[in-house]
């Protein structure tokens, strides 16, 4: 299995090679959706704003591009995830759509805004139970699509999304040690 | 939403412990060293490069990066965008700047637009002189300036995603964190309090007492009373 991991400028590449390494798997990084290819296993990483890299991710035709039609699992991570929603509170450029919900701002909901630090997630689900680490100030709340959330003071907040083929993963699994390896081999293998 | 954050000073590819601004033990092999850690499951890593060198270390950066698989952050010589940019893909999750703000006063403001609140913090040294708090910076700001409220609200409304306030004076002593400047903190972003801890316990104790703040220590977790290097760290409490 070879993950393609795309490289929108912000993003913490060097990371997820290392978790993607540790699970045993290659990855190679794109920059232009004309290297993707049918059924590729696509990572979209976490880290940066909104907007910067949904216009990154424009520049590199990835905006055009059918995931649908050519039956690309896609897994994004923290922003990587937001980027696959249909917009967010962040920016005011459109996401992927790739995942029909909407990205809200912790903003005037709690102090401090950030969501930083290690925080429990329960699911259904055993490999996505457990802390993981938490860095990001907008966010997913639960809905129809969720597999795994965390409570952060009185808000549900999506940790794992999934439609179809497409993953969103709110916590950073490649910084969350064994236990984020396991969510992540466990959405790699999972079959659609 | 607490963490314990190890703080490890990094000098010419190798980690010191420090006493105030002078060096006082090696603690050993980068490498070796964030493994243990990254084994520990330590809430947080905090590598602040303390060299001198204009611009930070991205060829090591990047080796430190794909050896940890816990939270990483960097703070030291960030002065540009690029800096940043270069140090997020190298596998960082946070930078934080700190003498970069004083020299370009654009730069945590450029940095928060661009890379969002989650990923940009500010780091303020400060000590202490006559009992008052003085914004510390080793090449020396251009007269002097108190730490106040009005200064960390000022960053806040940058927002910025947290701001680690250092005392100098307290680095390295074991005399315990300065509690008091938490007085002068503003309720709108995360605070780490770094500089003085005694003991891990200290650390649990104070999580407990603060449970929005977070606490970084280098001592507590990598040297013993003696000072020979022991590197320990319990993540249970949390």
């Amino acid at each position: 299995m070879i993950c393609k991991i795309i490289n929108y400028q912000t993003g913490n590449i060097n990371s997820v090679i290392s978790a993607l390494d540790n699970l045993g798997l290659k990855s190679i990084v794109i920059s232009c959706a004309n290297d993707l290819m049918v059924n590729d296993i696509v990572i979209l990483p976490g880290v940066g704003s909104f907007d910067t890299a949904a216009s990154n991710l424009r520049d590199g035709g990835f905006y055009e591009y059918d995931f649908i039609r050519n039956r690309n699992k896609v897994i994004g991570i923290c922003l990587g995830f937001h980027l696959m929603c249909l917009d967010s509170e962040e920016g005011s450029l459109s996401g992927l759509g790739l995942l029909p919900v909407h990205v809200e701002d912790f903003k005037g909901c709690v102090e401090p805004t950030l969501h930083l630090g290690w925080s429990s997630v329960s699911s259904n689900v055993d490999a996505f139970r457990d802390k993981h680490y938490f860095c990001h100030r907008f966010y997913v709340t639960e809905n129809d699509y969720t597999l795994a959330s965390t409570n952060r003071i009185g808000n549900r907040v999506s940790n794992v999304v999934r439609k179809d083929n497409f993953w969103g993963i709110q916590s950073h699994p490649e910084r969350s040690g064994t236990k984020g390896l396991l969510l992540l081999k466990e959405i790699l293998q999972n079959e659609s | 939403m607490n963490r314990k954050v190890v703080v490890l000073q990094l000098l010419n590819r190798v980690f010191y412990k420090t006493v105030g601004t002078s060096l006082n033990q090696y603690l050993g092999d980068p490498i070796n060293i964030l493994a243990h850690f990254s084994e520990y499951e330590a809430n947080e890593i905090l590598i602040m490069d303390i060299s001198d060198h204009g611009s930070p270390d991205f060829e090591f950066l990047k080796l430190l990066g794909r050896h940890c698989d816990m939270p990483l952050s960097y703070v030291g010589n960030v002065r540009t965008l690029t800096h940043i940019q270069t140090i997020i893909n190298l596998g960082f999750e946070r930078v934080l700047i700190g003498g970069g703000m004083y020299q370009d006063p654009t730069l945590v403001k450029r940095a928060v637009d661009k890379y969002g609140t989650s990923t940009i913090g500010v780091i303020v040294n400060y000590e202490f002189k006559d009992g008052k708090r003085f914004i510390w910076h080793k090449k020396n700001l251009p007269g002097e300036y108190q730490l106040t409220k009005n200064f960390l609200s000022r960053i806040a409304s940058l927002l910025v995603g947290e701001i680690i306030l250092y005392c100098i004076s307290f680095d390295g002593k074991r005399n315990g964190f300065d509690f008091d400047v938490l007085s002068i903190i503003p309720n709108s972003v995360n605070v780490n309090i770094c500089g003085g801890c005694k003991s891990i316990q200290q650390i649990d104790e104070s999580l407990k007492l603060f449970p929005m703040i977070s606490f970084s220590a280098g001592t507590a977790f990598s040297l013993l009373p003696n000072n020979s290097v022991f590197l320990k760290y319990d993540r249970d409490l949390l």
